[in-house]
């Protein structure tokens, strides 16, 4: 009784199972045919682009939304005085004029006092979208701005700071910011209180968007679900949970060269399983994958013939490290800092991420100005690791606590670690901890978290978001977890601040790499590829260096 | 009756007042700082101060804990630090997905459970007993994930019936039928194991015996008496079931990219958004007690020998 039972039993489950791998194996040849290849062809109007994303945006007010999905959605709204050019790769840093004539230099006299002062002068003919449909101008940038600073929200004030009366504004010591002028209606004038020639790209950032006072006074609080801005499109409609919906901004087309606006509409879904949306743009249901390939389905997707076209694979301007505590046993020596660098295997780690990691053996990633292709301080040699361990008083290795967090790949790249680790005599016992929990606890001094993994995406394309925020100021809470500090380093960072010749900036910005990485605070690991995909009917699909997405560049080939 | 019921409902407050007070202490035990995941890890330490101050994270546990509670019996649950949506409102956005997908649940909880249940025990050891008790262990074992993802295989991309996810307004059920489907699966099998026990139990008693003795029809005596005294474990079931599913089934959601109150839980408890955290666990522990008490209460109509004073 009991076998003949087992053995139905276990019939059955062949059958589901055969039934299971038989229908993933007819996948691969399924779907509609193509017609076009990324980012070519002529650009054709009209139709509407399907983009499915996991998470919504939290919200479209510019002065606090910070996520892909709010900016990518947030940036065919509101526009900035400055952007980067609409091109992939490292031509997608350049920085361009948006809703600024120019972008300012030393050149064209936008920049003065060397580097202290920033003058825009705005487009004429700028329009808000519909139904405000007013002109744009000066007034409404400092409204803007302003409106920003106050925000009790706002998470990145501290980027802007450094203009003068920006603190005493934020603080209510001062009405108005003194530092942020309105010198006529199309001009506005910036003063920081010392030279900083980085400051153009905070400019960039959607945090400094133009809006609407008339329009804000409106709808209220509503207003991170209700945007108004001058960009190419107007969020139609909201669906909490299920899709945003925007069509384009008939007062768009007075503004010329930056941005297009190819389709009619745009639909957002979110809530979308990666998985799910995969399959959804191969039956022709879905034009852009927002969250890209999941990881599971890349290996298929690039091997079949039929999909392989449509992949895009761009490397993303961040990079994972190994950090290390300078003020924790025995990591405030160099020489253990150095060994660490010499024993972890990035090879193995980057075969661990398939098609997802590019190799990096230096703290800049590709795409951001600074990294040297093939640059490389340490490669992987565990007799060196070895050595330098015992020149500094551990030749039998020593005990310690490896801490990472439970987002998918920490956990498995902290085992391969480990085991790198344990090859060297170093017995480290690993820590996962939960995310939130996990980027608090590393950036205080009380916790002792002496070696872990940290990660950092560019806030725009320039060494200093690298160098300021990891590398100097070792403060409580800050982002630097190893609390390095390098005099030399800082004074470097601080002169940087007013080079305005851009190559030699640059150099001052290779040499603060080089001495960091003698210093070895850090263990460069890898840059992250974004594993971008389109559907077969989607034109001048491109994934952006700093957007990742810039949707209004983009077009249906069969104009539906 | 009328007190039992007023006797059950301040229990279920005492309930929901324990539920609020471990869910917001197991949020400080974690040692995380909701400010750093309002404002992201870029941010510096004085924004970070700055948040704190606005939402009071500075304040003692117990005051801050006091104020939610003051402010909850005034029927505010508080604003989602993430979206700035009353939580309230977020969830009401949220609860009709939740709710096509459980409705769709327990039809096909019961719609596969109840046949198969009594077929399984009127034939006991016919062929068809063994096939649906293979497929009842399958459908117990299998990952309702993988056999989400083989059914929207299956019949919404190869064979395109039904949508390949996603949700469309209560107006267009159909986005419903494959995740309730597999939502059902699983518990169609407990619901037929379940039914088939009880029935057993039953069919060997004495006025079952006597009914057939009788001459009654089969008809009859299955109904009237082997089904009406069989009700009971899958009510109870039933009411745990329907709180549980309305409560929001994550995996479900996910893989059927349903937006739902799972979903909406899961992303607040990845932002550390702990009045959308609180709000969602009250939530789905009303929605329990509530059909616990509905259950309980539909005993006494189904079994007259029971009486709740």
């Amino acid at each position: 009784m009991k076998t003949r039972r087992t053995l139905v039993a276990s019939v059955a489950l062949a059958l589901l199972l055969a039934l299971a791998v038989g229908l993933a194996a007819c996948g691969s040849s399924s779907g509609s045919s193509s017609s076009s290849s990324p980012g070519t062809g002529t650009p054709k109007s009209g139709g509407t682009l399907r983009v499915t994303f996991q998470g919504e945006p939290t919200g479209l007010d510019p002065a606090i939304a910070w996520e892909v999905e709010s900016w990518s959605i947030e940036r065919l709204t509101y526009q900035t005085f400055l952007t980067y050019a609409d091109k992939p790769g490292t031509a997608g840093t350049q920085l361009v004029p948006d809703l600024a004539a120019e972008v300012p230099s030393a050149a064209n006299g936008g920049i003065t006092q060397g580097g202290k002062v920033y003058t825009f002068h705005l487009k004429p003919g700028i329009k808000f979208a519909p139904p405000v449909s007013t002109p744009v101008t000066a007034s409404d940038f400092k409204w803007s701005f302003q409106r920003m600073m106050k925000a009790p929200l706002a998470p990145a004030t501290f980027f802007y700071t450094g203009i003068v009366g920006a603190q005493a504004y934020i603080d209510g010591k001062a009405s108005s910011i003194s530092g942020f002028k309105v010198v006529d209606p199309q001009t506005v004038q910036i003063t920081l209180q010392k030279p900083d020639t980085s400051f153009l790209f905070a400019m960039t950032m959607p945090f400094t968007s133009v809006m609407s006072k008339a329009w804000v006074a409106k709808v209220g609080k509503q207003i991170n679900r209700k945007p108004l801005g001058t960009g190419p499109y107007t969020i139609t409609k909201w669906t909490p949970g299920q899709e945003i919906t925007a069509t384009k901004n008939p007062n768009f087309a007075s503004q010329g060269a930056q941005g297009q606006q190819y389709v009619d509409n745009m639909d957002f879904t979110f809530a979308a399983n990666p998985g799910t949306a995969l399959l959804k743009l191969e039956r022709g249901q879905a034009d852009v994958l927002g969250d890209g390939i999941p990881p599971a389905d890349y290996l298929r997707t690039t091997q079949s013939s039929q999909w392989s076209k449509y992949v895009v694979n761009a490397p993303q301007i961040m990079w994972f490290y190994t950090f290390m505590n300078v003020l924790e046993k025995p990591f405030d020596n160099v020489k253990v800092r150095q060994a660490i660098n010499y024993a972890i295997n990035t090879q193995k780690i980057q075969k661990l991420l398939a098609g997802q990691a590019a190799s990096l053996n230096q703290i800049y990633p590709k795409g951001m100005p600074g990294h040297q292709d093939g640059k490389t301080y340490y490669t992987y040699d565990p007799a060196k690791a070895k050595q330098l361990l015992a020149a500094a008083g551990f030749p039998n290795g020593f005990t310690t606590t490896f801490y990472a967090d439970n987002v998918d790949p920490m956990p498995k790249l902290a085992q391969s670690v480990q085991s790198d680790l344990a090859a060297i005599g170093i017995t480290a016992s690993l820590k996962i901890m939960d995310r939130a929990t996990y980027w608090n606890f590393i950036s205080l001094k009380k916790s002792h978290a002496a070696i872990g993994f940290s990660d950092w995406y560019q806030d725009f394309p320039d060494p200093s978001d690298w160098i300021g925020p990891l590398f100097t100021n070792p403060i409580d809470g800050g982002a630097n977890s190893s609390f390095y500090e390098n005099p030399q380093v800082t004074a470097l960072y601080n002169a940087s601040g007013s080079q305005l010749d851009p190559a030699k900036r640059l150099q001052m910005f290779e040499q603060m790499q080089d001495i960091i990485m003698q210093d070895a605070p850090t263990a460069p690991m890898y840059q992250a590829v974004f594993n971008g995909m389109h559907g077969a009917d989607t034109g001048g699909f491109y994934v952006h260096p700093v957007w990742t997405f810039n949707f209004q560049s983009y077009w249906k080939t069969n104009g539906q | 009756m009328g007190r039992y019921i007023i006797r059950r409902i301040l229990w279920m407050i005492v309930v929901l007042f324990f539920v609020s007070l471990l869910t917001f202490l197991l949020f400080f035990l974690g040692g995380s700082n909701p400010a750093k995941a309002i404002a992201g890890t870029h941010a510096t330490p004085q924004v970070l101060a700055k948040i704190n101050e606005y939402y009071g994270f500075n304040k003692p546990l117990w005051t801050q804990y006091g104020l939610y509670l003051w402010h909850l019996v005034h029927g505010n649950m508080g604003t989602s630090y993430q979206t700035q949506l009353p939580v309230a409102t977020a969830i009401l956005q949220r609860f009709p997905a939740t709710m096509m997908v459980a409705l769709w649940g327990i039809f096909f909880e019961l719609a596969i459970g109840i046949p198969v249940g009594m077929i399984s025990a009127l034939k006991q050891y016919s062929i068809r007993d063994r096939v649906f008790t293979v497929f009842s262990l399958l459908g117990i074992a299998a990952p309702s994930f993988w056999l989400g993802f083989i059914f929207l295989f299956a019949f919404a991309f190869k064979i395109p019936i039904f949508p390949l996810g996603g949700y469309d307004g209560l107006l267009h059920p159909i986005y419903g039928v494959l995740p309730g489907l597999v939502l059902g699966l699983g518990g169609a099998a407990w619901y037929s194991r379940m039914l088939r026990s009880s029935m057993l139990d039953i069919l060997g008693a004495d006025y079952v015996k006597a009914a057939r003795a009788k001459g009654l029809p089969e008809r009859t005596v299955v109904w009237r008496h082997i089904m009406r005294n069989a009700w009971s474990p899958i009510v109870t079931l039933l009411g745990m079931d329907f709180g549980w599913f309305l409560g929001g089934v994550l995996v479900i959601e996910i893989v059927f990219s349903i937006p739902g109150i799972g979903q909406q839980a899961w992303n607040a408890i990845q932002t550390q958004d702990r009045p959308m955290i609180m709000g969602t666990v009250l939530f789905g522990a009303l929605l329990v007690t509530v059909s616990n008490l509905v259950v309980d209460i539909a005993y006494t109509w189904l079994d007259p020998r029971v009486k709740y004073r």
